[in-house]
């Protein structure tokens, strides 16, 4: 209850408070948290305080980012993206083994990126370049897609967060907000970035997961926006055009997974949502048309292995007012059906094929390798740490042994020392007193001879500790 | 009046911790809150009329090879939170124990000792005068070890014993070395000259061994483990800070700087190795203390004002941290009766407020905005670029994937689902403990949220 309360107010709060934001990117993370909230609320029983913690932290997060005026500030915010990213994916479903794995690669991968960041931050104009690396792991681009597939066993409401303005969005639109961000982003670098967004692609095409296959259609559109860097405007738009419509389009897959069949007018929104998410990336660059054709196929064989699914879901008491009122509303909020229609159906015929195409039994999985990768990493880190920790007992051991031998030499040498004064115990108490004259007599000078003695005593007393102690 | 309040920082729990010896559990109990709000109330005068500039009292008291030596204590912008520090987690620590530990007036005088010695170390501003304090604080530390906590503790401490004074001959060796050269011991004339290569050497392999830096860290994951809580609650909360600020403010102030980061890098990798691979809780965090000390070190060594005011911070932040955080194991051994992660698996499982502090706490060991670490570490990172160059930044920038993985790897084992869980008693049962802990939490919070107070304050420290 208390979740769900939390929920409430959330969404009434930030869909109030939305209208007062002026900076693009905090505006689009409002509202999308605003729906994706309220929707949650009917969508699923109450997940958890965490769960509802992880919505607050990354949208702080967000507007701490847009709103910092120093590298702390702006830095703070970025991370706390990432850790409200770990909250979500770890608390929507409650806490399980494959959520506490999904959260971890994915909060250790974007940690990775960050030592990019900061070493770029603190090298003034040194290395401008680690900004937009850390940008591009944070956005998932190829080959860093893995962790954001993984992340993918969150609930749809999670995904529609994460892909839409909250945690991904904020790798590309760095670079867009502050300009430094994207000094050494050559042409070059542009080439890769289309080239990296024709991978995603594939990799889109070839996914078995509805949610998976979506993933990779935004690893591809960011790449597209990564490539769009030089134009910051055109950039920033068709960022925040993905945004709105990756969040629809993961909340009308959530409902329809939940409910477990596509209906016809469910079919139909979801392939206008599908066109104009295409259409808005069209650059007019060929390699970026190749990867939104790409990515046109694989939302058609998404939405064909669903309507491949026979009727026959559990009833759903909220069914009648979750996905499609609220995202007619939001596709219409921020006014993207601007794009004409004829440029959204561009993609459409390849919807289409898309459609037959999912009958066809073929799956891959591109960044098995870089997923294998980082998990192997990670195991050989975690198998290497138990030889380290042996190596602490050695250290250890041979300590005691070392230390043994010494204090029987320094309590043989105190030995020696009164057995070379003939006069025992009173001598070492006089030396003492000696030493100690040095405090009761305050203005007495001390010698360096004097200063050494204590040395010895120091020496001498460890000796007698030890010996006492045994 | 403000020379008196200054002196009865440092004497006012050497005197209460003689009276405590005299005093039953009840009355301990109100001793530590009436000590505890009557010091930070002095601090707080202090700091509030001279923002920590002041005040500053030089005496003469006896010369040493025809130096003449001061007893010289002030507040300085270095140490004017860490004196916060110690009052706040001495008295933390005490409160904490006094209901249950055994033999609560030699606890608490010897707890008292600690504090008064340390308050001795952070306020002295003769060299001479900061040894006497360091060696002093030494031995109720060591009889805090060797008098309570588990089966091993004796050996433990006498351990603990030989490292820091082996380390403290090196370490007087290297201050008579560095004393040679100069005038007098006073703050402003040590600092004023670079040290000797070989005194700075000595000095710096003598404190290494309390900050501690790898290979001279070996006394700490058993004095850690084999000490009872409150205990390793003042250890890494307070005594490994003597060595870190000593090393700050009396030896790296003009060091090799390459070296201090390099040395500190290698501390980072083996600490996070070494934690990663515990299976006992205790012994997990008493590792991530070498971590993070050791990006006091990096500061340090990269020298610019930035990494000084990181590392200063990180001094204070890695306080309240690794406090609220053995605090926090305490008490999970107390209500379970084990710290092994093994056993305490799935203890975690849910979303209650039991379930969720460790959360906290975690995600504030690894430094996420918001929390007290996040600053410093930022601070040290950015300091270490600014100060020789973004090539060296990644030293201490490792530090965020690294904690990320012990700190996540344990809540994971700790939080997934098991069959057989052990469940957590209801949190009044230990209201005291868990009190500390949200005391903590709390300084931990407002240090991340809100840290002007404390830049402000260290933005003097630089070069």
């Amino acid at each position: 209850m208390l979740t769900r309360s939390l929920l409430i107010v959330l969404a009434i709060g930030l869909g109030v408070g939305s209208f007062a934001v002026q900076e693009p990117l905090a505006r689009a993370a409002t509202q999308i948290t605003a729906v994706v909230a309220f929707y949650t609320f009917f969508y699923a029983p109450a997940r958890g305080l965490l769960y509802a913690f992880g919505y607050g932290l990354a949208v702080t997060g967000v507007f701490l980012f847009v709103s910092g005026k120093s590298w702390l500030e702006i830095f703070a915010g970025w991370e706390l993206v990432s850790v409200g990213a770990w909250a979500l994916i770890v608390g929507a479903r409650g806490v399980s083994r494959r959520s506490l794995e999904a959260a971890f690669i994915a909060f250790i991968v974007n940690r990775v990126g960050d030592v990019f960041w900061l070493m770029a931050a603190s090298g003034a104009e040194a290395f401008p370049e680690g900004f937009w690396i850390a940008g591009l792991v944070k956005a998932g681009i190829f080959p860093f897609t893995f962790w954001l597939v993984q992340a993918m066993y969150a609930p749809a409401p999670v995904s529609a967060l994460l892909h839409s303005a909250l945690l991904v969005a904020l790798g590309v639109y760095g670079p867009l907000r502050y300009p430094e961000w994207r000094v050494g982003f050559d042409a070059g670098a542009q080439k890769a970035a289309e080239l990296l967004a024709v991978c995603a692609g594939i990799g889109a095409v070839g996914s078995r997961s509805p949610k998976v296959a979506l993933a990779w259609t935004t690893a591809a559109h960011l790449a597209g926006v990564v490539a769009l860097w030089p134009q910051p405007e055109q950039a920033q738009q068709a960022l925040l055009h993905h945004s709105y419509l990756k969040a629809a389009l993961f909340l009308l897959l959530g409902w329809v997974q939940r409910q477990g069949y596509l209906t016809l007018w469910e079919a139909g929104l979801a392939a206008v949502l599908a066109g104009l998410l295409v259409a808005g990336a069209h650059t007019g660059s060929p390699l970026l048309a190749i990867a939104e054709g790409l990515n046109a196929l694989a939302l058609g064989r998404l939405w064909g292995r669903f309507s491949l699914r026979r009727k026959g879901a559990a009833a759903d008491p909220y069914r009648g007012l979750s996905a499609p009122l609220f995202l007619a509303v939001f596709c219409l909020a921020e006014g993207y059906l601007r794009f004409s229609v004829p440029e959204a159906f561009i993609f459409l015929p390849l919807g289409i094929v898309g459609v037959w195409l999912a009958k066809v039994q073929l799956y891959w999985r591109l960044d098995r390798p870089f997923l294998l990768l980082t998990q192997d990493t990670l195991h050989a880190w975690l198998t290497w740490v138990r030889y380290w920790a042996g190596m602490e007992v050695f250290l250890g051991r041979v300590f005691v042994r070392v230390a043994q031998r010494w204090i029987r030499l320094a309590y043989l040498s105190g030995l020696t020392e009164v057995a070379m004064t003939h006069r025992g115990w009173r001598a070492m108490a006089r030396r003492a007193r000696g030493a100690l004259a040095v405090f009761t007599a305050p203005n007495e000078p001390l010698t360096y001879a004097q200063a050494l003695r204590w040395g010895f005593l120091l020496t001498l007393m460890t000796a007698i500790v030890w010996r006492f102690l045994r | 009046m403000a020379v008196f309040a200054l002196n009865l920082l440092w004497l006012g729990p050497l005197a209460i911790g003689f009276l405590s010896l005299f005093l039953g559990r009840r009355a301990l109990w109100g001793l530590v809150v009436g000590s505890g709000f009557g010091h930070l109330l002095l601090w707080g005068y202090l700091y509030l009329t001279y923002h920590a500039q002041g005040p500053v009292q030089v005496l003469p008291w006896f010369s040493l090879g025809g130096k003449p030596l001061f007893y010289a204590i002030g507040l300085s912008p270095q140490n004017a939170w860490l004196v916060f520090l110690a009052i706040f987690l001495g008295h933390a620590a005490l409160f904490y124990a006094v209901a249950q530990i055994a033999r609560p007036r030699a606890f608490s005088f010897l707890v008292f000792l600690v504090m008064a010695f340390s308050q001795g170390v952070f306020l002295a501003r003769d060299v001479v005068l900061f040894f006497v304090f360091y060696e002093a604080s030494l031995v109720p530390a060591f009889l805090l070890i060797y008098g309570w906590g588990g089966r091993q503790r004796r050996a433990a401490a006498v351990k603990f014993a030989l490292f820091t004074l082996g380390g403290s001959v090196v370490l007087l060796i290297g201050l008579l070395w560095g004393l040679m050269g100069r005038a007098s011991g006073l703050w402003e004339e040590w600092r004023g000259m670079a040290l000797p290569m070989g005194a700075w050497w000595l000095m710096t392999i003598g404190l290494a061994v309390k900050l501690p830096l790898i290979p001279l860290h070996n006394w700490l994951g058993e004095a850690h483990v084999e000490a009872d809580t409150p205990v390793s609650i003042l250890l890494a909360g307070l005594l490994l800070k003597l060595g870190g600020y000593a090393l700050l403010s009396w030896v790296w102030i003009n060091g090799p700087s390459g070296l201090l980061v390099g040395w500190g890098g290698l501390s980072l990798v083996y600490a996070a190795a070494v934690a990663t691979a515990q299976k006992d809780l205790k012994k997990l965090i008493a590792f991530t203390s070498i971590g993070h000390m050791a990006l006091v070190a990096i500061g340090a060594g990269a020298g610019s004002s930035t990494a000084l005011q990181g590392a200063y911070h990180q001094l204070f932040t890695h306080g309240l941290v690794s406090a609220a955080l053995f605090a926090w194991v305490g008490y999970i051994e107390k209500a379970t009766g084990s710290r092994h992660i093994g056993y305490l698996r799935g203890v975690l499982k849910g979303v209650g407020f039991q379930q969720l502090l460790p959360v906290v706490l975690f995600f504030a060991a690894i430094g996420v905005p918001g929390t007290a670490l996040f600053v410093s570490e930022v601070l040290v990172v950015l300091g270490t670029g600014a100060g020789i160059g973004w090539t060296w930044a990644w030293v201490p920038a490792l530090s965020l994937p690294l904690t990320g993985i012990y700190f996540l790897r344990a809540y994971r084992e700790l939080a997934q689902p098991t069959p057989e869980q052990v469940p957590l008693p209801e949190a009044h049962l230990f209201a005291p403990q868990l009190a500390v802990i949200g005391v903590l939490l709390l300084g931990i919070l407002l240090a991340g949220i809100f840290p002007r107070p404390w830049l402000t304050v260290l933005s003097y420290v630089g070069p």
